[in-house]
């Protein structure tokens, strides 16, 4: 909450405000930066743990023998990294026109709401993992499947989120439209639509990681490319460092699609008021 | 209960109720939540009705809206001489509501321009233009903000800004200070009364508190509950303009005293 502008600070003061230490500064600084003091002290003791228990490479590897993994092969991993993203971002694209597409069908329509809740209730529930080896035998190894699957992870929360945006708006704010003798188009554009972008844009936050891990899913049932791809290969060779390389890329692009989505959120939905 | 003369047509100048009933639901389920109301509301009069929760107040208010389904108000209820659905498509109500209900996503102006850019056959223009509103209301200066940047207090002054745009001829306010905190509800009566005092409408408040009925009104409707009806109407002729003063008078506290007791007679 901003101050109020319209009173003045008419007095000086007479409480003595106190000046900023030095050391206040560097508690601050501290705080700032005491997660990441953590996690750089965490692989650390991991790196010396594994080189003083001299723990066999294929059990637990040290993060520099990861690094060295990365160096001898990043051309790999970063193809690998390409591709996963690519499929991704098919997935989230298709998630967002099917999820929005249903979303509003459901918001809109009671009957639809009623006829479709037990089919998309039965896909939700269905793990994604027992419906890859059907997409695969049904579309073949390659990028329709993995596209899929990871279109089945994303689609639901934008689906459930863009009902509910559409149908949680004021009664008294559409009442107060009714009064001015606004049509149902104008209650539709000027209400209903923008109140349900904040629910829109909370369900990207959920759905774009879940994109990622359902591209994943469906590179490691079958497929000969993409970062799911690469761990089933190095987890057959027990090369345990490039399996977490592997781990640690997924992760990045997971992390990536989500800030994106904050990133846009901030920029698309300002007011937002929304929090999950 | 208000005994004047029934006239076949429905008086031109005012708010008149005869006889209305509301019933919501139909069959077994079928309540019955405003029983046999007459009431008028003559030009440029504050009314405001009081009654405990659920005596059929904000429904009463809702059906001279015209927000209520048609088939669940029955008798006769004309507003200046037109049925609520004609009143609301000639511009002659405007409502606020007990929270603001503004658009997060809208500044202040735009929150305010938002019944004009919509409404339908609408060929009178504002005599005001937003930034004259919003110094009426004591918000001069804030078009750019965003609702979220604003108190609660100023939110409902933005409301009663983006009413009065309207020009109505009739404003129905629903407990419209009742989320407020009382230092701020005290401020905001004598600024509703002295923001009235710039134009011609006529007001309903719908209110649970007695004290805000009694500082504001020219008639008070006492409502009981189970159906709702009106169980007393009582007079305040205090004369205008009135200050907070006046809430620590004599007379005012015996009016308030009367409201109460008929109150507490109806539970």
């Amino acid at each position: 909450m901003t101050a109020n502008v319209s009173t003045p600070v008419h007095k000086q003061v007479k409480a003595v405000i106190p000046p900023e230490s030095r050391a206040g500064l560097l508690l601050k600084t501290f705080r700032s930066a005491r997660a990441w003091i953590v996690l750089a002290l965490a692989v650390a003791i991991w790196e010396a743990a594994v080189r003083i228990l001299d723990t066999p490479k294929y059990v637990l590897p040290a993060p520099s023998a990861m690094i060295v993994e990365f160096q001898e092969n990043y051309s790999l991993f970063l193809n690998g990294l390409w591709a996963t993203t690519r499929m991704s971002l098919y997935g989230l694209a298709a998630a967002i026109v099917i999820g929005v597409a249903l979303g509003i069908a459901m918001g809109r329509s009671a009957l639809f709401e009623e006829l479709a809740f037990p089919f998309l209730n039965i896909i939700r529930v269905m793990p994604t993992i027992a419906i890859a080896p059907l997409l695969i035998i049904w579309f073949g190894r390659g990028g329709v499947p993995i596209v899929i699957c990871s279109c089945l992870i994303a689609v639901f929360p934008i689906i459930v989120d863009v009902a509910h945006g559409l149908t949680s708006v004021d009664e008294d704010l559409v009442n107060m439209m009714k009064l001015a003798n606004a049509s149902e188009l104008s209650i539709l554009t000027q209400i209903r639509i923008p109140n349900s972008l904040p629910y829109l844009f909370s369900s990207f936050r959920v759905a774009a990681p879940g994109a990622v891990v359902g591209a994943l899913l469906g590179e490691y049932i079958g497929s000969r490319e993409g970062l799911g791809y690469l761990i089933t290969v190095y987890s057959a060779q027990l090369n345990t460092a490039a399996v977490f390389v592997l781990a640690l890329l997924s992760c990045l692009v997971g992390l990536v699609f989500f800030n994106v989505c904050v990133w846009l959120e901030k920029i698309v939905v300002p007011w937002k008021t929304v929090v999950r | 209960m208000t005994a004047e003369t029934s006239t076949s047509t429905a008086p031109a100048d005012r708010v008149d109720l005869r006889d209305v009933c509301i019933v919501h639901g139909r069959g077994s389920s079928a309540v019955v939540a405003v029983e046999g109301v007459d009431l008028t509301v003559r030009p440029r009069e504050i009314v405001s009705i009081v009654g405990h929760s659920g005596c059929g107040k904000s429904t009463l208010l809702r059906a001279l809206a015209g927000l209520l389904p048609h088939a669940s108000v029955q008798g006769n209820l004309s507003i200046l001489g037109r049925s609520p659905e004609q009143a609301r498509k000639s511009g002659l109500l405007s409502m606020v509501f007990q929270d603001p209900v503004l658009a997060p996503w809208r500044t202040v102006e735009g929150n305010i321009r938002l019944p004009l850019q919509v409404a339908r056959g609408r060929e009178r223009k504002p005599s005001k233009t937003i930034s004259e509103q919003l110094e009426v209301v004591g918000l001069g200066g804030y078009e750019k903000r965003y609702p979220k940047q604003l108190s609660g207090g100023q939110r409902q002054r933005v409301s009663l800004a983006r009413a009065l745009m309207m020009e109505p001829q009739v404003l129905l306010m629903d407990e419209p200070f009742g989320a407020l905190d009382e230092i701020t509800r005290d401020e905001m009566h004598t600024e509703l009364l002295r923001i009235w005092g710039t134009t011609d409408a006529s007001v309903v408040v719908v209110t649970h508190s007695i004290p805000e009925a009694v500082f504001l009104s020219d008639r008070i409707v006492v409502m009981a509950a189970h159906p709702g009806r009106i169980a007393d109407v009582v007079e305040v002729d205090f004369p205008r303009p009135r200050g907070n003063d006046l809430k620590d008078t004599p007379e005012f506290a015996r009016i308030a005293h009367r409201i109460r007791t008929a109150l507490e007679e109806n539970r």
